[in-house]
């Protein structure tokens, strides 16, 4: 589930930008508030409508994919950095217990494609780069990357 | 929180329609299946007013498929006016399974 190579990712951390740090309950009606401050952040970038927009779906489809399986005590804690032009979202979800085989959210009926692979549909879609994986039993952690688009800044001067 | 979806069931031109105003995610999904269950299975043609949805993930674009299942061989007629909401149903593959239109008066019967 990933669409560039694990180096080029690392080698946006630890040069000194910008974080914003965002903790949750790992709760189907949290998931808003993700959303927002995703969004909020994006416009503070410059980030064009549509990007916007494509961003707040990109966002919801990580945390839904990252928390699968989440207890009632399980926790999302969400990390963004940014650059000009990349902005990167780390979502990590502790407390998330069931295998993978087992996460399946249910659709109410048989012979329907997955929702995990709707999800990673849109992942692919509308993101530079994105993965999901399992830290340890109780630990997933999941990331995107989305990038702004350089004429739209320009365009702001 | 308090969710952000409404969901209604209503008949036009004695057509079942399921309108959903506000945001589909997976905290309000079940209200739109809900409102999806509440139209019986035999219906030829199901109408779903997406124009008043402002934000679809994949718990709705599951829903939306498994009412398209459920109503067998009948029409599942999605009406979207928003270019994310048909953006989503692009990009995942699904929107030729079914018949989108852009207006809800396209989506219903011809008066007589």
């Amino acid at each position: 589930m990933t669409a560039r190579e694990e180096p080029e990712r690392d080698a946006l951390r630890g040069l000194g930008r910008e974080r914003v740090l965002l903790s949750l309950p790992a709760d189907a009606r949290f998931g808003a508030l993700a959303r927002m401050c995703a969004s909020a952040l994006a416009s503070q970038l410059g980030f064009a409508v549509d990007e916007i927009e494509d961003l707040r779906l990109a966002v919801d489809e990580l945390v839904i994919s990252t928390t699968a399986g989440a207890t009632p005590q399980a926790r999302a804690d969400l990390e963004f950095v940014f650059s000009d032009e990349l902005l990167e979202i780390t979502c990590t979800a502790s407390g998330v217990v069931a295998d993978d085989d087992e996460e399946e959210p249910d659709s109410g009926d048989a012979g329907i494609l997955p929702q995990r692979i709707l999800s990673e549909r849109i992942l692919d879609a509308l993101t530079e780069a994105h993965a999901i994986e399992r830290q340890s039993i109780s630990t997933r952690r999941g990331w995107i990357q989305v990038r702004r688009t350089v004429g739209d800044r320009d365009a702001r001067g | 929180m308090n969710d952000v979806l409404t969901v209604s069931v209503a008949r036009d031109r004695g057509v079942p329609v399921v309108t959903a105003i506000g945001e589909v995610d997976v905290s309000t999904a079940p209200l739109l299946r809900d409102g999806l269950l509440g139209v019986p299975a035999d219906e030829p043609l199901v109408v779903v007013d997406l124009s008043e949805v402002t934000f679809l993930d994949s718990t709705g674009i599951s829903v939306l498929v498994a009412a398209r299942k459920r109503a067998l061989g009948a029409s599942v007629r999605l009406v979207v006016t928003r270019p994310q909401i048909a953006k989503v149903l692009e990009v995942t593959g699904l929107a030729s399974q079914f018949e989108v239109v852009a207006a809800r008066r396209e989506a219903l019967p011809a008066r007589s």
